[in-house]
């Protein structure tokens, strides 16, 4: 088994690269551009994916180089790459044939992983599902790309926030490497409950804590044992913040280590973001999957929801800007504080701006029941002004899913930096105007209430800064072929008329 | 190959026998109660004149607003498309014709050609008789002349004065009483003239028709017409040697060219 | 005009009695029946939609009856009600003629004929118990008030502009008003249930045209297209239940199909034409009749009257009553092309796409009449689609059988040149 996967490794790891998927989709949309059939494209694909891998393993002779090149890895890029996004952009039937398959055979894997590691485990003990980071990518990819054959775009759009809630609440605790993995982490976590906030990792990582990885939606590090991700970018900019940019200067390893993989991180960010833009807000953000908990109530009791005035929109997005700002800027202080963590008289935490952010209250509850929530900060925090700020913007969030579908995500910071590659991401989001009746019907199943699919008329480019690619839109338009999606420039998927 | 055009309008029916050479034989006639016994008759009288059988006419082509009326026709084709057709095989010294005005005896079309020669656009008055043929006649009726008369005393008008009448019913009790304030005929002539050539150049403008003019139909017969057209559009106007039977032409150029297309599949 | 409740002039209703006019009424309805009786291909249970519109007994109901006028008024609303939804827009000549003595000479035949109607005591617009009516064209927007000395009468105010951010929330509150209004006079609640179900069965109706449609403009020669408006027409201008109707017409679908199929593959000889503009209402079939008479094909149509009016579904999402208020709102005026709105962009778009999708040879434009504003929309229409090199013909006629010879002429030149 560990050679199989060994095997599986070498083949897989230069495709986890942040440096594979963009590069790949930037010549894929070139050479759409260009008016290359599918077939050449595909080739290319191929001939690219073969020359990355022998420059990539060439590449790891170099020391250096390899500590570069692990540190933007993350098997689920891999599978991206490999089975996802040919998923979506291939379109005869004998390589879907072939992708199906390999689907499959990577839930077979993961099946025999599981039983493999069980076999380690000593009887009478249960935890969840023992399996490597490579078969759990494998098999969450290949579940996801058998539900998109068959599904559906807006009930496909809803197993994948399902699928990706589960990950990145439970995923590190519920799937655990292996059997000695679990009992480090058992180990670690009485300690967890009471020094939530020192920088020690209680987030169980994929491999070692020299690595960090970081999506564009808000999966929450303080989730018990989120894992698979570090966190949301806000605490990677944090992070950034809190760098001591004198000790770098004199020279200190440790604190440049840091740096490099902080900066390395910032990379595989951008990487991701170019990818899909803010598509990871509308597909696979836990903290927007947990808000729309909210949004089910209120659907449920039949409450038509509040559409937002212009003024509501934007005091959102500037209270967004304006609180994101203040959080990164006390962050900014760790340098300088003192023995006892003050400065200028007020204690500050680690993460002030987690400390008013809702999700590092939802999520954590998600995942650990009432046990999750850490406690309120006392009196001896700044002004009391995380705990007035947390109890405001926790009500905020729950409020504004529960009357107004995602006017949270306007506020969001974690959003804001998709939505500044919505314009140029490799998704977007296109319209044929001529097909147009000027129904609305976009913009009436709109969770961020976008007028513009609706209003263009000229243009093909749709995309806004504050479309989170959800695709309602999409599957709600009734014109053949109006509205569409595009990967890299392929068209995805087409709105169209259902009866019924 | 020998082809026949036969045009029966409203007030008369043409006919014209087309060979390889050209136009063989061209006729017109007043037409009695039954337009299409006329007809029959004009046709039967065409060809005894010219001197040719039945049955060396390969295709009789039907046009007109009696185009339906007769049954010894081979095929029907309408007015506009004949007209477009006939006033393209005019021979017209001025360069393409791109736009045609016909004035018939109850109606009166202007068709657009586009470079190929065929029918691009068209616009027709056949609601109203003020701005046909018939308007004229019956004013010349009232001024109490003959048409030629009517025609070369419009010729002679030395002031202009307005008809204010819309209707054409109604131009008649305005004769009346621009005769009794003492207007000379001519005048009144000039004005009737004027008011349809204000007609037709409201047409031509409305589908935005280009030179070369051609004026076919009876009304180009009319010189005092012509002119005041010309003075209308402010453009010379190319009037074929025998405008009248131009649409009856294109008919028979139409049978040819089908006839053609046959042979050819 | 629920607010005319204190409207100090009331006028008594008055009706005219005219047997000789009822007659011509009669007559229009009958030639047209037996012109269309005279088609080859006709679906097998075409005589139902016949019966259908040539019903004259409108005088016991098993519903309460709601009159409206134009596409912008939703049957849904009617059904969840628990009544019947007939438009009441007419297209008979005799009743057009009413309209001249009583009403004006110089507005639309459509508007003439509307009142027309309603001074007949028998006829189906006074069997209605409410009439509602959107402000589209002055003629509509000035016979609100005619109306309502009559029936009692409810505008709904149309927005200048299909501008959806702008006005879906003031287009709302009107619809939640008409809502009221017919709660007030139907006495009784609408109810989130029976309005979904309501739009259900719209829906359905959509997905019917769409089907026919697409069907006719692979294979038009299956059915003639007056059989089509027939089929159609019946289902909004006559009160029928929407069930049975939905049942019929799946019947001739059904039909269609199978002839298409056996008719196979071969490309028709007959020109293709979209037919756009003002509405065309049985028994004013006048120029369907020249136009398949001279040997056209009409495969598609953006009339309000025809495909269109039934083409775009109620979008579902959210299932409470403001939220599927909110759909229909959105269906009947958004998405509505008619050119009381200022932006013609709506009408162009339907027309190029149709003209693309079909593979049309060309476009027939008729315009009614006195009607300002498909007089004033066509000129921009037949610029663009002049540039797009689409021909086009403008035909203006009205519903009076006189003009039919030189319809005919116009429309056979226009067929030579396509």
């Amino acid at each position: 088994m560990n050679v199989l996967f060994d095997a599986l490794e070498f083949f897989l790891r230069p495709f986890a690269s942040a440096l594979f998927l963009p590069s790949l989709l930037l010549i894929m949309a070139v050479m759409t551009g260009r008016g290359h059939s599918g077939k050449s494209r595909a080739a290319i694909a191929l001939w690219f994916a073969l020359v990355f891998h022998i420059a990539f393993d060439t590449a790891q002779l170099n020391p250096k180089a390899a500590l570069w090149l692990a540190r933007i890895e993350n098997p689920f890029m891999a599978f991206l790459a490999v089975l996802a996004i040919p998923a979506i952009l291939l379109r005869a039937g004998i390589w879907r044939r072939g992708l199906l398959a390999l689907s499959i055979a990577g839930i077979a894997l993961a099946g025999l992983e599981i039983t493999f590691q069980y076999k380690q485990v000593p009887s009478g003990q249960f935890i969840w599902f023992p399996m490597r980071p490579l078969a759990l990518a494998g098999a969450f990819m290949g579940l996801l790309v058998l539900a998109g054959q068959f599904l559906p775009l807006n009930l496909l759009r809803k197993t994948v926030r399902i699928a990706c809630l589960v990950l990145l609440l439970y995923g590190g605790f519920a799937f655990r490497q292996s059997w000695t993995d679990y009992t480090q982490a058992v180990e670690r976590r009485p300690h967890a409950r009471t020094d939530i906030m020192t920088i020690t990792e209680t987030v169980p990582v994929l491999r070692d804590d020299n690595r960090l990885s970081y999506a564009p939606a808000a999966p929450c590090r303080f989730s018990a044992d989120g894992g698979y991700f570090q966190g949301c970018n806000m605490e990677l900019a944090q992070r950034i913040m809190q760098m001591d940019f004198a000790k770098i200067r004199a020279g200190d390893t440790g604190e440049i280590s840091l740096a490099a993989k902080v900066l390395a991180a910032c990379l595989a960010l951008f990487a991701m973001c170019f990818v899909a833009g803010r598509w990871w807000c509308g597909w696979v953000c836990p903290l927007s999957t947990l808000g729309d908990g909210f949004d089910l109530i209120r659907r449920a009791i039949r409450l038509p929801h509040l559409k937002p005035a212009r003024t509501v929109k934007l005091s959102y997005l500037l209270s967004g800007i304006s609180l994101s700002s203040f959080g990164l800027l006390l962050a900014r202080a760790w340098p300088n504080l003192d023995a006892n963590g003050m400065m200028l008289g007020c204690k500050i935490p680690l993460y002030p701006f987690c400390k008013i952010c809702p999700g590092q209250q939802v999520c954590p509850i998600a995942s650990r029941g009432l046990a999750g929530i850490s406690p309120l900060p006392g009196a001896e925090w700044l002004f009391g002004f995380f705990r007035y700020g947390i109890v405001a913007l926790l009500l905020l969030f729950i409020v504004s899913f529960l009357t107004s579908r995602r006017l949270w995500c306007r506020f969001c910071p974690m959003g804001m930096l998709g939505g500044l590659f919505n314009g140029g991401a490799m998704v977007a989001l296109k319209k044929n105007p001529v097909k147009c009746n000027g129904c609305g019907a976009c913009n009436e199943v709109c969770p961020m209430d976008i007028h513009h699919v609706q209003a263009e008329r000229v243009k093909h480019e749709v995309t806004t800064y504050d479309c989170v690619l959800c695709l309602k839109c999409v599957a709600a338009c009734p014109q053949d072929a109006c509205l569409s999606v595009e990967l890299a420039h392929c068209a995805v998927c087409e709105s169209e008329f259902k009866p019924g | 190959m020998i082809t026949a055009g036969v045009d029966i309008g409203s007030t008369t029916s043409k006919v014209v026998l087309l060979n390889d050479d050209g136009i063989m034989a061209r006729e017109v006639i007043v037409n009695g109660a039954l337009p299409a016994d006329s007809a029959w008759d004009l046709f039967q009288n065409t060809l005894i004149n010219a001197g040719i059988q039945r049955k060396a006419v390969a295709a009789v082509a039907m046009t007109g607003y009696g185009r339906r009326l007769a049954n010894f026709g081979d095929m029907i084709i309408t007015e506009i498309k004949s007209c477009g057709l006939g006033a393209v095989a005019q021979t017209c010294p001025a360069g393409q014709i791109y736009t045609v005005i016909d004035v018939g005896g109850q109606d009166t079309k202007v068709i657009s050609l586009n470079d190929d020669g065929d029918v691009e656009d068209f616009a027709m008055n056949d609601k109203c008789a003020a701005g046909t043929g018939r308007f004229l006649e019956m004013l010349a009726h009232k001024l109490g002349l003959t048409y030629p008369a009517f025609v070369e005393v419009a010729l002679q008008s030395t002031a202009m004065i307005q008809m204010n009448s819309t209707c054409a019913v109604f131009a008649e009790s305005e004769v009346v009483s621009l005769l009794a304030r003492g207007i000379d005929k001519a005048d009144i002539a000039a004005a009737a003239h004027e008011a349809i050539a204000q007609r037709i150049g409201t047409m031509v403008r409305r589908i935005g028709s280009k030179e070369v003019f051609c004026f076919t139909g009876g009304g180009a017969i009319n010189r005092a017409l012509a002119k005041t057209l010309e003075e209308a559009l402010n453009k010379k106007v190319f009037i074929p040697p025998s405008p009248q039977t131009v649409v009856a032409q294109g008919a028979a150029i139409a049978a040819r060219q089908k006839l053609e297309q046959g042979e050819k599949t | 005009m629920d607010e005319l409740i204190n409207e100090p002039y009331r006028l008594q209703p008055g009706f005219s009695d005219n047997p000789g006019n009822l007659k011509r009424q009669r007559f229009a309805e009958d030639a047209q029946v037996r012109l269309q009786a005279a088609l080859r291909e006709r679906p097998p249970n075409i005589g139902w939609f016949e019966d259908l519109m040539r019903n004259r007994d409108f005088s016991t109901k098993q519903r309460p009856r709601v009159g409206y006028l134009c596409n912008m008024i939703p049957q849904e609303l009617a059904w969840a009600l628990g009544a019947d939804a007939v438009r009441l827009d007419c297209g008979n000549a005799g009743a057009a003629l009413v309209g001249e003595e009583m009403l004006s000479g110089e507005i639309c035949p459509l508007a003439k004929a509307s009142f027309g109607v309603f001074m007949n005591k028998d006829s189906m617009a006074n069997s209605c118990d409410v009439v509602a009516l959107p402000t589209s064209c002055d003629a509509k927007k000035k016979l609100g008030q005619i109306l309502d000395d009559i029936k009692p009468a409810f505008m709904l105010a149309l927005p200048p502009e299909q501008d959806h951010r702008r006005y879906a929330d003031v287009t709302l509150q009107e619809m939640v008003r008409l809502v009221g209004f017919l709660e007030t006079h139907l006495k009784t609640k609408l109810k989130s249930g029976a309005l979904l179900a309501a739009v259900k069965l719209g829906r359905r109706r959509s997905a019917i045209v769409r089907k026919l449609q697409a069907i006719r403009m692979r294979t038009p020669r299956v059915m003639s297209f007056r059989d089509v408006m027939l089929v159609l027409q019946g289902s909004q201008f006559r009160p029928v239940a929407i069930s049975h109707w939905i049942t019929e017409a799946e019947k001739v679908v059904a039909w269609a199909d199978t002839a298409a199929q056996q008719a196979g593959t071969t490309k028709g000889l007959k020109p293709r034409l979209v037919l756009t503009g003002a509405p065309l209402i049985w028994p004013n079939y006048k120029v369907l009749n020249v136009l398949e008479e001279c040997g056209a094909e009409i495969v598609a149509d953006t009339l309000c009257t025809g495909e269109q009016s039934c083409f775009d579904p109620v979008v579902l999402d959210e299932t409470g009553v403001k939220p599927l208020l909110r759909a229909l709102t959105n269906r009947s005026v958004f998405a509505a092309i008619c050119p009381c709105f200022t932006s013609q962009t709506t009408r162009l778009n339907r027309i190029i796409s149709l003209v693309e999708e079909s593979a049309a040879d060309g476009v027939v434009n008729h315009s009614l009449r006195l009607c300002q504003l498909f007089d004033m929309e066509t000129y921009r229409i037949e610029k663009v689609l002049k540039a797009r090199k689409v021909a086009f013909l403008n035909i203006r006629t009205d519903y009076s059988l006189e003009d039919t010879e030189q319809l005919r002429v116009r429309i056979e030149a226009f067929l030579e040149t396509v």
